[in-house]
């Protein structure tokens, strides 16, 4: 898998985490994916809980492979002294620091952004946290799905008859974590072509997820209107919506421009529809909803999901099957993209992990490993800082690694 | 490292273009110009609806010079999305803040003519036409290139620039159900269920501006070239669905959905209290979970093998939510907020967008900012994210009217009054 010749945009850019679980370890990840070398701290002997989650294979999570991949992993305690003393070596060869602590943690154990700033002015510092960095509930413990409760998502997210369902992934941590990414290019765009040195950055989970929002903010300032759960359909944007196939399966489809919609109609064979006025906008279609709805559904009851998409696509009428891993894993787009890429992992042989996006065409990403065993890296980089063998291995007698 | 000197259109320069898109000079002859770290950068949106317009919205944020071109006549469809107030349409509003806006109709020669010209002294390109459209109307990369070797092009499509699916229509929904996310979301007995947002258009511009953002560096950095960024909506959600994959692959298991009950670490959930309101509950590591035990004063279930790791609690999934839903019924929001908060333990009301407006953590933060528009006066909207210490991003404008920056920007390519209105009248602005 490796070609160290590549040009990858962000090598020689070393990023130090200091972070648990998702939110900053994801970002991380995908600067490694694009050359940046991560070392990722983890507290001795616990290590990640992450390497704990969700389905495990000899005791370390399938996950873990993924969110660690192409990171040196070093163990450290960083609240002793001896380990605080490691980590500001380390930091002082750095380029950018991401941590998703609560607000203060790391400042209680010494980091303060003065220590930071004085250790090195260059440093580019990411806090990922729940809250933000400041305000009345910034000392809350925060994770992704109070962040996507409190940015508003999760109360438009699922069926008016039902409690507020989560989506299927921890989205909150992972735009937090996309945002931080942005965040820290942009950081680094400023201090090495304009000069300007490190700085802060303050991502807050339920911030990112505000984010999304789109126009509910305009929509309850301007018009009072609180946006509810609508199931799947786009309140606003007809007809975007799921429906059963007379084989059981689930087609989307997503007809909502007013072109795409009187392609529609003539494929569902009501071409007496076409060009009627009640049909011709979105704004109409918005009032026709239920009509539009109960047309679409008697059609596709009719028939497989195969024959709907076939005769959809045919008139390039948005629409789709809603895949599981299995059919992602066996599609030929996917592997045409190269989006499924099998990797060797001395714990799991032949691995299929996601592939990197997006695609640079001078200088794309590279998987180097998987998550590698905690301490992996300790030799390695505590070296690389000037610590001798003695001293690594007398900290390791005293827990600090 | 020279942009644009090498243009073949010697009769069309003007004095007052520069052929360099230097940001180093980092001019901001602008009365409104932001200090953000991108200021001086100029951007070229000739994008629709939402995945690359957020991008660029991003990039505005942070002070670069966007200009978004849309087709005269029609616009973007965004301006005639839901809802409306005044005959505005909210969601442009919040879309295209920041933005400049021209027409321009890339179909006729004379607009690629104006087009190219445009793009001598742009840095960044975000496209998300169906691939294949541009080459068709004549508009290649490689003329782009010829035009300006140092331009970074993101080209943002449905299922990317490759591969068999490419000239599918790449609309949100299906692209999301494409990638494995709809599949996972929502309850076992009902439909899989696609998010309330377009979801997948927001991810997918968060991962155009980090293509952006690393090819900038790599060009203004380290001397690099400019390069072609490929993104596509599906892989943008499909990354995100990265457990799913090597679980399938090495257990054979298919993720199902769940409702509430998909996650990763227990107790995890939406729980209801007393006074009938809906909460979120998170308790990822042990050490977060024996002080919700403390708290409910269960604390006997720290040292039960039963209940004191996250393995085995995943393990009784259903046993321990009832125990916790148990304790949610005998108190009121307010006061599990405040017991909880006390007490290190995640949890929150979920919001909606009243709660939103009234929030003290909001109004500290400074999340939302009101912004001058013209015809509805003030408007609010979500403010710039993440919060820099040193080069903070401004929301300075609101969604420009259809061609309103179209006289600013063509003269100053040179062209005059009298050029501007026969284009007009020829349809090409």
């Amino acid at each position: 898998m490796s070609q160290n010749n590549k040009k990858l945009p962000l090598s020689g850019i070393r990023v130090v985490e200091l972070g648990n679980l998702i939110a900053g370890p994801f970002c991380t990840k995908i600067l490694a994916e694009f050359g940046a070398e991560v070392i990722k701290i983890e507290l001795p002997k616990v290590g990640d809980p992450l390497r704990n989650w969700r389905i495990l294979h000899n005791g370390t999570s399938l996950w873990w492979y993924v969110q660690s991949r192409n990171k040196k992993c070093l163990t450290l305690d960083v609240r002793t002294p001896e380990g605080l003393e490691v980590i500001k070596k380390l930091l002082k060869e750095s380029d950018v620091l991401v941590e998703n602590f609560r607000p203060g943690t790391i400042a209680k154990w010494g980091l303060t952004p003065e220590v930071l700033e004085a250790l090195n002015p260059n440093l580019i510092v990411s806090h990922i946290s729940g809250y933000g960095q400041n305000g009345p509930y910034s000392d809350r413990p925060g994770f992704g799905s109070i962040g996507e409760a409190m940015g508003g998502l999760r109360y438009i997210t699922g069926y008016p008859d039902r409690p507020p369902v989560r989506v299927g992934i921890s989205i909150g941590d992972s735009v937090a974590a996309l945002y931080s990414v942005i965040g820290i290019l942009l950081a680094l765009y400023y201090r090495d072509v304009k000069d300007g040195g490190g700085q802060e950055i303050d991502v807050a989970l339920y911030e990112a997820v505000f984010s999304l929002m789109e126009g509910m903010i305009p929509e309850y300032d301007k018009k009072g209107v609180i946006r509810e759960r609508t199931g799947s359909s786009f309140p606003g944007i007809v007809p975007t919506n799921t429906y059963q196939t007379k084989d059981g399966k689930y087609l989307v489809l997503a007809a909502n421009s007013d072109n795409i919609f009187q392609r529609l109609l003539k494929v569902m064979g009501r071409e007496d529809l076409v060009g009627d006025e009640r049909f011709l906008t979105n704004e109409n279609r918005v009032k026709n909803q239920d009509f539009i709805e109960s047309m679409i559904e008697a059609w596709v009851q009719e028939r497989t999901l195969d024959e709907c998409l076939k005769v959809l696509n045919d008139h390039a009428i948005p629409a789709g099957r809603i895949y599981n891993a299995e059919d992602i894993i066996h599609d030929p787009h996917y592997r045409a993209r190269d989006m499924i890429v099998e990797m060797e992992n001395e714990a799991l042989g032949t691995v299929k992990v996601p592939g990197i996006v997006p695609k640079l065409s001078r200088t794309p990403g590279e998987l180097k490993w998987l998550g590698p065993k905690i301490g992996e890296h300790n030799l390695e980089v505590l070296k690389a800082i000037g610590l001798s063998e003695e001293q690594i291995n007398q900290m390791k007698e005293r827990g600090v690694i | 490292m020279e942009g644009g000197t090498n243009s073949k259109h010697p009769n069309e320069i003007s004095q007052t273009q520069k052929a360099q898109p230097s940001e180093k000079t980092a001019g901001t002859e602008k009365p409104n110009a932001a200090n953000g770290p991108l200021t001086g950068l100029k951007v070229l949106d000739i994008a629709t609806v939402y995945a690359a317009p957020f991008a660029t919205a991003l990039l505005g944020d942070y002070g670069a010079d966007v200009i978004k071109i849309e087709l005269p006549g029609k616009g973007d469809p965004v301006r005639g999305f839901h809802p409306f107030k005044d005959n505005e349409s909210l969601a442009w509003a919040a879309i295209s803040r920041n933005k400049r806006a021209i027409t321009l109709n890339l179909k006729k020669e004379k607009g690629q003519h104006l087009f190219y010209q445009l793009l001598k002294n742009q840095d960044l390109l975000f496209e998300n036409f169906r691939p294949g459209t541009l080459d068709q109307w004549g508009v290649t990369v490689q003329k782009m290139r010829e035009v300006n070797p140092r331009l970074i092009i993101i080209r943002v499509s449905g299922y990317g620039q490759t591969g068999p699916y490419r000239t599918k229509a790449g609309f949100g929904t299906p692209a999301t159900a494409f990638s494995g996310y709809t599949y996972i979301s929502g309850y076992p007995d009902k439909p899989p269920l696609s998010p309330p947002i377009s979801l997948v258009d927001y991810v997918t511009g968060l991962f155009a501006v980090i293509g952006a953002l690393s090819a900038l560096y790599h060009r203004d950095a380290k001397g690099g070239a400019g390069q072609e960024i490929d993104v596509s909506l599906f892989e943008s959600m499909f990354r995100l669905l990265e457990v799913a994959v090597a679980t399938y692959d090495q257990t054979n298991h298919i993720t199902e959905r769940l409702g509430n009950d998909n996650t990763s670490a227990v107790p995890v959930g939406t729980f209801q209290t007393r006074d009938g309101k809906w909460m979120v509950l998170t308790t990822s590591t042990d050490r977060t979970f024996y002080r919700l035990a403390d708290v409910m004063g269960r604390s006997d279930m720290k040292t039960d093998p039963r209940y004191a790791t996250n393995i085995e609690r995943v393990k009784r999934r259903t046993e321990v939510h009832a125990i916790v839903q148990e304790w949610f019924k005998a108190h009121d929001a307010g006061e599990i907020q405040e017991i909880f908060d006390k007490n290190g333990i995640p949890v929150s009301p979920i919001y909606n967008m009243a709660d939103i407006f009234q929030d003290p953590q909001y109004k500290a933060r400074g999340a939302l900012v009101e912004v001058d528009h013209p015809v509805l006066g003030k408007i609010k909207l979500p403010n710039v994210i993440p919060k820099f210490s040193q080069t903070p991003g401004t929301v300075r404008k609101t969604g420009a009217s259809i061609g309103e920056h179209n006289f600013e920007i063509f003269t100053e390519l040179g062209l005059s009054l009298e050029d501007i209105n026969e284009l007009k009248e020829e349809g090409v602005i």
